[in-house]
């Protein structure tokens, strides 16, 4: 299932344009990346770009509905991986998937990536993959007499990186910059990526023989990890009943557009988060630096993808602003595969997930009513 | 994305001042500790005014001002100084010291502030002195350093409690109790306790310190419209209510007979040395209670007085029994000559059998003259002029059974009016001489009394017959009130005046006036021979002796006046205490004719003993000394009273939840715009829930506590959806956008606010939101839905929980909690 649609030649580098014109989407989303990506004119750009897209909180919602629903048809039983990828996308943040095979985590990276109007490309990662197999090239144009950049797959908004702890570091690390700072660096030239960017990775988990464990660094800029988890009984009858003789990928239609997403991703920047709710992530930071168990606890960027993921969630839920309740249900996706564990915690049986739960079980939350005792 | 997402909001905030509450960390702290500390310092200083009374004069206000003062600016101070809480208290009693070290102590410390060693030593001699005076003196004493240092730090201390409270603990109301803590103090001491206006001026300490901490905590800008008409009416009427009770709850409940509210609960402070007995007599009238009980049994035929001590020097402001120390005989041998040498004629014997019990006094109570003493043990001393008896090295008649043998002279009217003849000779100045200051008033009234009488005894029986005329009434209280309580010259002045008094100032009456005319006198402390307890006692004769008991209650003062040949010869002055002896009857012109038993005289003694309380029943005393039947109802009615006062303490837990619970539930239905309905919905619901036992953690959101409570059963399906509501209108007061920074957000970002307040809560597409009824009224809690889910929490709450709920609301100790925490 994970790759009966783009066959991959395992013997050299599997790069694929997802079926479209890497260039051609590179060079559109480059005009839309240039009017965004300024920081000097952005409020200007979100302003004036964002109210013709004219997103209230309705069509937020009817949007995001519809996104959920066509990963519904698709992966049965996975609201909840569905939502969460979705938050990931409107945070603009990264995903890793992690499960055993065929679960379906490429699946669900594909169809998140095909139910949005934008352009998406995929990358088997292998040993032998190399950075520029990632970024893309300078060739020499004969007919020019000039070097020209030739983008590679990362120029998409939707990358789909499949089994990425089956290259090599040096690879891996090319992925760094394109996640972090969402450009390009080649030859000394700086090319911006498109907007959004979204990195989808997926890796196996008990598959240890000619894997390279993704580096503390990279696993911190995934703003969450996902496990797919094997679906319920009923879920698995009926997709062993639909999926039988033709995959559902090829019947999904995009039903959100690319502005549209953007327009999304700018109202979940505006949810407001009340100063408690600072508060109660800090001291959740704080909570797994000081934990006993924990020889890493969660770093700044980690809190600041937290906040961002939370917003998401809320803006999911229909609410301008933000809940602690969003920060905790967030907190073990987007903190979990940072944290690493002290080894007699290890050797005990926990995990990350489950000291999350026992910070979150025990954290007070934002001391209520700074405002009510103002009148008492 | 986040800088860029402040930057944009960054100019509309600026343009709102910052709410209050957030802020407070960074701004000025400002003026409120100052206005906090100004609201403390007038309450105690008001509260303190009822401490005139326990203090002779105002000489110890200034100095306790300052002190209070000095406390109060310095924990401001600390205040303003952002120093932590914990702290604050530590630099007020600093600054106290150095307050205390500069009024009392300027010369023996270092630059005046600082103690030293040279500081404690004068300390020390300050304490001593402060312990002298409430040793020996009766209320009101005299301001002395000692007694104006102790004043200082009580009331400094006080301040700094109620600072605590109000400020630290931001709990104004209860500090109530510190002010109660002042006004215990003439509670106790004051025999009037506390008057109507040291009352009233505590009550508007109390009030103006509420008032003060009402605006500092409520100063956060968002009501600064004032306060609605309702409040000012709800307030008064509180006012009011508590007013009326106070001043008829002491009418209402038996054993508050007199004064203002804390009389009732007046403490014994236990027996003083008793060195003074004229210090504790009047207490021991007064106090309610009876102690120090004795018993004795007498051959006499008549019950006896019990003489303890005698008071000869009428100097100075407080006369006091002096001890002589130097002229006294150690050991009781010598004893029975001393008090023969004084008798010639006729004399009758009688043996007492005495049982102190837990009576404790250095003086050994026992009936005029002894001439012999037996059983006693322990080193005594006794005065051969008075005839007293002193415990040396710490006897005391404590647990002491003791038989005395007295030798009286057989009185009568004509032995007496034959001894006035003689004139009084081998007596010397201390039961003669009056002293310089002697008022005139005295020695007219008895010049106007004894007018053309010549023989001393009829002078003397005029004047006992002056003091039991209805002119006096006899009152225990009334010295006090009037302020005259106490002996000294001046007391007996005031007393002819007033004409209202007890047996102190009777009997220091006709013991002056006697002296005005010549007789030597003096005054004798002790006990009126008591009650009969029913009990007897056979002698060795085989006859049946009755016995009698004796208790502070009978503590009695009474003149003695020498008569040539027959020795000291009480009197009884007293209206309505003691018995009038036979020779002392007013009707004394037929001196040759006996008194027959059968005399109508309404004082008559009986054969007291036999029948006392009919003696009493004539008597036509105000305050009859109680009889035990009295004192069983009494207690009856005080048990009654206790246990009506437990009641009450512990329905306040009770009545002070539904008081918050009600005044909560007017603040949802006002419906405030920026959202504190709605917190305080949700806060009341959550104390709802606290008191149930069904609390939410510090870690449940209120969603999770919501949920929680719904899969405890504790809220039906209707209260589901109420506390649904009640839950999401508080998380939009809590953390949704402010409301204030929607307003001012400019022509370009108007739009977008508006949009999201208006969206979020009105469209029917958010499936998060569910309960969409709580946005109808555009986001506040409702009453309703709090009321609903109330009922539901009790309703389904064990019998246990509900019972708790109602006893102690958990709840009302989270102010507390928070605090400690």
């Amino acid at each position: 299932m994970d790759s009966h649609d783009h066959a991959i030649d395992p013997g050299r580098a599997g790069v694929s344009g997802g079926g479209r014109n890497v260039a051609k989407t590179a060079n559109t989303r480059a005009g839309f990346t240039s009017l965004t990506q300024s920081p000097g004119n952005q409020a200007v750009a979100s302003n004036g770009q964002g109210k013709p897209a004219g997103m209230t909180t309705d069509h937020f919602h009817q949007a995001s509905n519809r996104i959920l629903d066509v990963i519904g048809t698709v992966i049965d039983g996975k609201e909840e991986a569905a939502r969460l990828s979705l938050t990931v996308l409107l945070a603009q943040g990264h995903l890793l998937l992690e499960d055993v095979p065929g679960v379906g985590k490429t699946m669900l990276a594909k169809t998140l990536a095909r139910a949005i109007d934008c352009s998406v490309s995929r990358i088997q990662f292998t040993p032998d993959l190399l950075p520029s197999d990632v970024t893309g090239v300078s060739v020499f144009n004969q007919s020019s007499q000039q070097f020209e950049f030739r983008p590679g797959p990362v120029f998409a908004n939707i990358v789909i990186g499949d089994e990425i702890n089956r290259a090599s570091a040096k690879t891996q690390s090319s992925l760094l910059e394109c996640m972090e700072e969402h450009q390009v660096t080649v030859d000394g030239n700086s090319y911006p990526l498109g907007e959004p960017f979204m990195v989808v990775a997926t890796q196996n988990p008990i598959e240890m023989e000619g894997t390279y464990p993704l580096p503390e660094a990279q696993r911190d800029r995934f703003m969450a990890r996902i496990s797919m988890g094997y679906p319920d009984t009923e879920a698995e009858i009926e997709m062993l009943e639909t999926h039988q003789s033709i995959s559902p990928l090829t019947n999904i239609r995009p039903v959100v557009s690319g502005d549209e997403v953007a327009a999304m991703i700018n109202l979940v920047r505006d949810v407001y988060v009340a100063p408690p709710v600072k508060g109660y992530i800090v001291s959740l930071g704080r909570a797994t630096r000081e934990h006993a168990q924990l020889r890493l606890g969660a770093s700044p960027r980690a809190l600041l993808q937290l906040l961002r993921a939370a917003k998401a969630a809320a803006a999911l839920a229909g609410r301008d602003f933000v809940l602690p309740d969003d920060v905790s249900a967030a907190a073990p996706a987007v903190l979990a595969h940072r944290l690493i564990l002290d080894r007699k915690a290890s050797s005990a049986g926990e995990s990350p997930s489950s000291v999350i739960a026992s910070i979150l079980a025990k954290l007070p939350v934002a001391p209520g009513g700074q405002r009510a005792a103002a009148r008492r | 994305m986040s800088a860029t997402q402040t930057d944009r909001r960054g100019p509309a905030s600026a343009a709102v001042p910052p709410i209050a509450g957030p802020a407070k960390g960074k701004q000025p702290v400002g003026t409120w500790p100052w206005v906090l500390s100004a609201g403390i310092g007038i309450a105690v200083i008001f509260s303190a005014f009822s401490l005139n009374g326990v203090f002779l004069g105002w000489g110890w206000l200034s100095q306790g001002t300052v002190s209070v003062a000095a406390v109060l600016a310095a924990t401001a101070g600390a205040r303003v100084l952002r120093v932590p809480a914990a702290l604050i208290p530590v630099a007020g009693i600093a600054v106290l010291i150095a307050i205390l070290t500069l009024m009392f102590f300027p010369g023996d410390s270092f630059l005046g502030l600082v103690p030293t060693t040279e500081t404690l030593d004068a300390l020390w001699l300050l304490l001593l002195d402060a312990n002298q005076v409430v040793v020996s003196q009766v209320a009101p004493v005299q301001t002395t350093p000692g007694t104006v240092l102790v004043a200082c730090v009580g009331l400094a201390l006080v301040a700094l409690l109620i600072d605590t409270l109000a400020a630290t603990l931001q709990m104004p109301a209860t500090s109530g109790l510190g002010l109660l803590a002042v006004l215990l103090v003439p509670a106790i001491v004051k025999p009037s306790s506390v008057d109507g206006s040291g009352y009233a001026a505590a009550v508007m300490g109390y009030l103006v310190l509420l008032g003060c901490a009402h605006w500092v905590f409520n100063r956060s800008g968002d009501d600064a419209g004032g306060y609605s008409a309702s409040q000012l009416n709800r307030a008064v009427a509180i006012g009011a209510a508590g007013l009326a009770a106070t001043l008829v709850l002491p009418v209402a409940v038996p054993g508050f007979t007199s004064g203002l509210f804390p009389e009732g609960t007046r403490l014994s402070l236990g027996t003083s040395s008793g060195l003074n007995p004229m210090v504790t007599l009047g207490n021991d009238l007064r106090n309610p209670g009876s102690v120090g009980r004795m018993t004795y049994t007498t051959t006499d035929e008549e019950p006896v007085y019990l003489r303890a001590v005698t008071l000869e020097d009428f100097d100075g402001s407080t006369w006091e029994p002096e001890p002589r120390e130097d002229e006294r005989v150690v050991g009781l041998d010598s004893i029975g000559s001393s008090a023969r040498d004084q008798l010639r004629g006729q004399v009758s014997f009688s043996t007492t059998r005495i049982d102190a019990g837990d009576f404790v006094s250095p003086w050994l109570p026992l009936p005029y003259a002894p001439v012999e003493i037996s059983g006693l043990a322990g080193q005594w001393s006794v005065d051969p002029r008075t005839l007293s008896i002193m415990g040396m090295d710490q006897s005391t008649t404590a647990d002491q059974s003791y038989v005395v043998t007295s030798i009286a002279p057989v009185l009568t009217p004509q032995t007496l009016a034959d001894a006035s003849a003689i004139p009084p000779d081998a007596l010397d100045d201390p039961f003669l001489g009056l002293p310089e200051d002697t008022p005139d008033l005295i020695n007219e009234t008895a010049d106007e009394i004894t007018a053309g009488i010549d023989n001393r005894y009829r002078k003397a029986m005029a004047i006992q017959n002056y003091l039991r005329s209805a002119e006096f009434v006899y009152s225990e209280t009334a010295p006090v009130q009037g302020g005259y309580d106490g002996s000294s010259m001046d007391v007996v002045a005031r007393f002819l005046e007033e004409k209202s008094g007890y047996c102190v100032h009777y009997s220091a009456a006709m013991a002056v006036m006697a002296r005005a005319e010549g007789i030597p006198s003096r005054i004798a402390v002790g006990y009126a021979p008591g009650t009969a307890t029913g009990d007897t006692v056979t002698n060795r004769t085989g006859g049946e002796m009755p016995v009698f008991e004796v208790d502070s209650d009978d503590a009695h003062a009474w003149p003695e006046l020498y008569f040539a040949g027959l020795g000291w010869v009480k009197f009884e002055p007293t209206t309505s205490r003691g018995v009038v002896p036979d020779y002392a009857q007013p009707q004394t012109e037929d001196f040759n004719s006996d008194i027959t038993p059968g005399n109508l005289n309404p004082e008559a003694p009986e054969n007291a003993g036999s029948d006392d309380e009919e003696t009493e029943g004539q008597d036509q005393s105000t305050t009859a000394p109680r009889t035990s039947q009295d004192k069983d109802s009494n207690a009856g009615w005080i048990t009654a009273g206790v246990v009506a006062a437990l009641l009450a303490l512990m329905a306040m837990p009770h009545l002070l939840r539904r008081r918050i619970s009600a005044s909560r539930l007017g603040a949802v239905r006002k419906k405030y715009d920026d959202g504190t309905s709605a917190i305080t919905a949700w806060r009341e619901v959550n104390d709802t829930a606290m008191d149930h036992g069904a609390g939410a953690d510090p870690s449940e959101t209120p969603r999770t506590f919501t949920d929680r409570l719904g899969r405890a059963g504790l809220l039906g399906l209707e209260a589901s959806k109420a506390m649904r509501r009640l839950s999401r209108a508080y998380e939009r007061a809590e953390y949704g956008r402010p409301v204030k920074e929607l307003v001012p957000a400019g022509p370009g970002g108007a739009a977008a606010p508006a949009q999201e307040s208006s969206g979020v809560g009105g469209h029917s597409a958010f499936d998060d939101d569910g309960g969409h009824g709580a946005f109808d009224d555009g986001g506040h809690g409702s009453a309703a839905d709090v009321v609903l889910v109330n009922e539901a929490i009790d309703r389904n709450s064990t019998r246990g929980r509900r019972f708790r709920a109602v006893l102690l609301p958990r709840s009302l100790w989270r102010p507390w909690r928070r605090t400690l925490s």
